[in-house]
């Protein structure tokens, strides 16, 4: 466990320290292209997802609490996900989950969905290229590719991902979803591609802040002027399933 | 004997089968095709035949680039947005603005549905709408077949 946690830091202190002399020899070189090169254009101009940018999430489990389930309902309404005739089928983007530490007995409460892993499996071993990691972190799966063989669904560590048993009939105009593919949280990609210079936040986080609970924040992990970035500097955080290696975009304090 | 009888009773149930699909068919010619009242402005290309033949090629383009590449176009003022909610939110609608089902309450596919008719005519099948939504969302300025001819 120590291992890990230096690990973690070891990384992320080379990251930091790398990020914070590209930025600073920018700013002494050349100090107007670097204004530049931050201010986007609009986006409904058709420009593409940037690599500059990283979608992310940092959840406080501390604020979470055991019994409320306002971020899972949020994301059924948002992407209007009904339950199945088998329970078991329902499609989920989003879940609460429970976990207990071995040794002293404490159990967390915390909101499960896609990690929007730097290097995930679930792109690794699709055989059509439906699996896909856009420039700007998010993972999502694009469904004229995807044949439904769930291979995805096997290799993510984290059982982010729904196979579609059922033909959908209402479905938002913003989130197409069918029978016979494979779908995930995609971090709310129509908010985000609203506006990329300051996105709405997810359904998840807005009804978290709404519940009053604020134990979601959302945001571009590499704006050094974002919340998320302010908070995951202040704070300690982890990864879950760190041992492998993803570099996951949500992470969360207090486990 | 007794299969001299079975032969006789099955080929009299063929006969009657055949005549009851024939009539059937009749009933829902392939033949009839329907043009949906479109509403709106004309939004994309001036073309009717260009859009007719071509109308794929458009949205096969952009679907990559949107999926993909995160490119989006704005849906009400920008010219080359070949979105499908956006062809929807005009086509799908009838002569009053009112939304058209893809399909009816029997789970039937519905002629008059503006993308359905013709493919139907054609004998196209698409799966475009097993994941997009088939029915408009957005407001649209209805512009009625009366003021049309006066101007």
């Amino acid at each position: 466990m120590s291992e890990l946690n230096e690990n973690q830091q070891t990384t992320t202190n080379r990251r930091t320290f790398l990020k914070a002399g590209v930025a600073t020899a920018s700013m002494g070189l050349i100090p107007g292209v670097n204004l530049i090169g931050l201010s986007q254009a609009a986006i409904t101009d058709g420009s593409a997802a940037s690599d500059k940018q990283r979608w992310g999430m940092l959840i406080d489990t501390n604020k979470c609490e055991s019994g409320c389930t306002a971020c899972v309902d949020a994301c059924n309404k948002e992407f209007n996900i009904k339950p199945s005739k088998k329970p078991s089928q329902t499609v989920q983007f989003i879940r609460k989950v429970t976990v207990r530490h071995k040794l002293t007995k404490v159990e967390t409460s915390l909101p499960l969905m896609c990690q929007h892993c730097e290097n995930p499996p679930c792109v690794d071993v699709c055989p059509t290229g439906a699996s896909m990691k856009r420039a700007d972190g998010i993972v999502k799966v694009d469904m004229h590719r995807c044949i439904g063989c769930r291979y995805c669904m096997m290799a993510c560590p984290y059982k982010a991902r729904s196979f579609i048993h059922e033909e959908v009939t209402e479905q938002m105009a913003y989130a197409p979803r069918g029978k016979g593919s494979v779908d995930s949280c995609n971090l709310c990609v129509h908010r985000i591609d609203e506006n990329r210079e300051n996105p709405r936040n997810p359904a998840c986080v807005d009804a978290c802040n709404s519940k009053g609970h604020k134990a979601m924040i959302f945001g571009d992990i590499n704006d050094l002027k974002s919340n998320l970035n302010k908070a995951l500097k202040k704070h300690q955080s982890r990864e879950l399933r760190s041992e492998l290696g993803l570099n996951t975009g949500v992470r969360y304090r207090g486990i | 004997m007794s299969k001299l009888i079975k032969l006789f009773l099955f080929s009299t149930l063929l006969a009657l089968a055949s005549s009851v699909s024939t009539e059937s068919a009749k009933e829902t010619s392939l033949g009839k095709l329907t043009y949906p009242a479109v509403q709106g402005k004309r939004c994309v290309i001036n073309d009717t035949m260009e859009m007719r033949k071509n109308h794929m090629n458009y949205i096969t383009h952009q679907r990559a680039e949107t999926t993909r590449l995160g490119k989006r176009w704005n849906k009400k003022t920008h010219k080359n947005n070949f979105s499908i909610e956006k062809c929807i939110n005009c086509h799908a609608r009838d002569e009053k603005g009112k939304p058209v089902k893809l399909k009816l309450g029997s789970g039937k596919l519905n002629a008059e549905h503006f993308c359905q008719s013709c493919h139907n005519y054609t004998a196209v099948t698409i799966d475009c709408f097993s994941c997009h939504s088939a029915t408009p969302t957005g407001k649209v300025k209805i512009i009625s077949k009366s003021k049309k001819k006066s101007k």
